[in-house]
């Protein structure tokens, strides 16, 4: 037998052999494979979940402190509106409280009866003129009760200004009458005229009057929910859509005096035998985009939070050597994992690979107000980003395989950055605020796990841009 | 092969039947490379568990290129080296010793053992033996190869191999006049 013999005979005897496992064997593989379909589908729904939670709630907030400052007149305006005019009425005669300011109103009594040889049109002249003269009374009244309106009194005012006319009409006929008796001048036509006036339901409301209650109540109701939005505006939560786009890289950490690791992808040393060998990985910078929603309040005059969701696309660049698609033992990074590569990298510079990384962050900013007062405010923002790794198609380099391959076990999921930046802000006339202006971020955690001794940190600088909604 | 690349893409698709199927159609033979590599059937099972359930996480990068069989062995190949080298069984002895040997022989024995025997066999050698004698002789591994996976030299793996491979010698021509007797490797 020839040296090769051996081991080809070895081998042609080897390859035939099968055993047969036992079944819990694959009962075994199929929980696992199911428990590893649920955990994917949980982080799927979880995510969407709190997307969808988080709009809502940010819809919530905004509807609500937009709602809460409201007042509500439109049951006041449904009774104006009311051609019933027993809508009113009934409203008068079913609250006593309703009665004490009828009798507070001196003016209507005060209608002087007393010109008894005046004929019967300056009569009817002078009672217009003090029926004018009551209307103007009351509708200095009505301004008066109107500014006192809120949620609970808004019906009850109403119902005093009706009766307040009724009154006035009341007493202004009751006078008349008395004029014409004693004048003895008016013939049976303009008797029936008169006697009539205060029996038509409908000429209780003065027209003239219901229509400027209308008015003043609705234009009261829009000045209130005017001011009530403005206040809103102010110090209630808002809600708005941000942009940036700009460079980012991957860097090493930054030295503050501790040891600092390399940039390395190493081997660690194991039992096993396995050598400790780097291989340098060089990043340069790439397009960075992001997008996101996020509510905000003011603090104070000069202090703005604010706190949201983005989606934040982080790119670097390193150089590789050629591609092999095929399959590439390669033992992982530590003798706790190992990779399926069907798709690799030699080391060396001919190409340029495109590391992406998929994040999605949870900004928490403060902002402060620098120049307010100026046409065109400027705001200083910092921020704290929690952030989630997704998804990655990251290279890692396998310095005992010679090799550039993608491998997302390298990563941590959970990463914390920093931001700063300013932000120049533009009001319109639609009341919506437009912000922009140059925003730098930091990952301040080593994007990979501790035992790679490998040092990485994403850094994004670039523009960004608020859109915060009216 | 074609019927592979419907099992596949049904297993992609994450239908259990086809995942079954695909199990049922390697499992016996993959068991019998982790029955190589490992001291026991419960840990052979082990491994074949832990690689079946890698092999369907990874099976989303099989292409298609390359034989279905050769790369769910490689993956087991794989499971089973860094079985050997998590399991602390296994830890102590899966030491590579780096003097070089000095190959006093090529003595070729005639193997007579059926394909059982001759499995049992190997694994009576100590692990790094073992290890370096399966991706060798079987799975046909380069050194240079064997020497990446397990983060040696080419000439580690080389010496290995020749230790490994003159105690199999001398077993094989013992066990030609005793195919029962035992082997010990302590």
């Amino acid at each position: 037998m020839q040296a090769n013999d051996f081991e080809n005979e070895i081998k042609s005897q080897l390859d035939e052999f099968t055993l047969v496992p036992k079944e819990e064997v694959w009962e075994l593989v199929a929980a696992r494979i199911a428990k590893e379909k649920k955990r994917r589908g949980l982080t799927f729904w979880f995510f969407t979940f709190s997307f969808v939670a988080i709009g809502f709630i940010t819809w919530g907030i905004v509807e609500y402190n937009g709602k809460k400052e409201m007042i509500d007149f439109s049951p006041a305006l449904s009774i104006i509106n009311d051609p019933n005019p027993n809508a009113i009425a009934s409203l008068v005669h079913s609250d006593n409280n309703i009665d004490q300011p009828l009798e507070k109103l001196p003016e209507e009594t005060e209608i002087n009866a007393g010109k008894k040889t005046q004929s019967i049109k300056k009569e009817k002249i002078a009672g217009e003129t003090r029926n004018n003269k009551s209307h103007h009374n009351n509708q200095g009244r009505n301004s008066f009760l109107i500014k006192a309106y809120n949620k609970q009194n808004q019906i009850k005012a109403l119902a005093i200004h009706e009766k307040i006319s009724n009154a006035a009409k009341i007493v202004e006929t009751q006078r008349k009458h008395e004029v014409v008796q004693k004048s003895g001048f008016l013939n049976l036509k303009q008797q029936n005229t008169i006697t009539n006036e205060p029996k038509d339901s409908s000429s209780n409301v003065n027209p003239v009057s219901k229509e400027a209650l209308k008015k003043q109540l609705l234009s009261n109701a829009n000045s209130k929910n005017k001011s009530a939005q403005a206040k809103t505006s102010k110090n209630g939560w808002k809600a708005g859509i941000t942009a940036f786009a700009g460079i980012s890289n991957n860097q090493p950490g930054i030295n503050l005096g501790g040891k600092k690791a390399d940039r390395y992808s190493a081997q660690v040393n194991t039992t096993g035998g396995l050598s400790s060998t780097n291989q340098k990985v060089d990043y340069a910078g790439a397009f960075s985009f992001g997008v996101g929603l996020f509510i905000t309040k003011r603090l104070t005059d000069k202090i703005n939070f604010s706190i949201g969701g983005d989606y934040h696309f982080y790119q670097a660049i390193s150089k590789v050597g050629s591609k092999y698609n095929g399959i590439l033992n390669a033992i992982g990074p530590t003798s706790l994992n190992q990779s399926i590569v069907t798709e690799y990298y030699s080391f060396g510079n001919s190409n340029r690979f495109s590391n992406k990384y998929h994040l999605v962050e949870m900004p928490i900013q403060l902002s402060f107000g620098l120049y307010k007062q100026k046409k065109i405010p400027v705001t200083i923002t910092t921020s704290l980003i929690p952030g989630y790794l997704f998804g990655s198609s990251a290279l890692y380099a396998n310095a005992n395989s010679n090799a550039y391959y993608v491998e997302k076990e390298q990563f941590r999921q959970f990463q914390l950055s920093a931001a700063a930046g300013l932000m120049f802000t533009i009001k319109n006339k639609f009341r919506s605020r437009l912000s922009f202006g140059p925003v730098f971020q930091y990952n301040l955690t080593n994007m990979t796990k501790g035992y790679l001794q490998s040092d990485q940190h994403l850094l994004f600088g670039g523009i960004k841009t608020n859109f915060i909604l009216k | 092969m074609i019927d592979h690349l419907q099992l596949i893409k049904d297993c992609k698709k994450g239908k259990p039947a086809a995942q079954k199927e695909l199990y049922q159609l390697f499992a016996p033979q993959m068991l019998g490379v982790c029955f190589r590599y490992t001291k026991s059937v419960e840990d052979a099972e082990d491994v074949l568990q832990e690689g079946f359930v890698r092999i369907f996480k990874f099976l989303d990068q099989y292409k298609g290129e390359g034989e279905l069989g050769a790369w769910i062995r490689r993956i087991m190949v794989n499971t089973a080296l860094n079985y050997l080298k998590r399991s602390r069984k296994y830890q102590q002895d899966l030491v590579f010793d780096t003097t070089e040997l000095i190959v006093v022989t090529t003595e070729n024995p005639e193997i007579r053992l059926q394909a059982k025997e001759l499995a049992e066999l190997i694994r009576q050698l100590p692990t790094g033996y073992q290890t370096i004698f399966n991706l060798y002789a079987v799975e046909g591994y380069s050194h240079t190869e064997i020497g990446q996976l397990l983060g040696i030299s080419d000439s580690t793996s080389r010496s290995q191999y020749m230790r490994a491979r003159q105690l199999l010698s001398t077993w094989l021509t013992n066990s030609a006049g005793n195919k029962n007797k035992t082997y010990a490797s302590k």
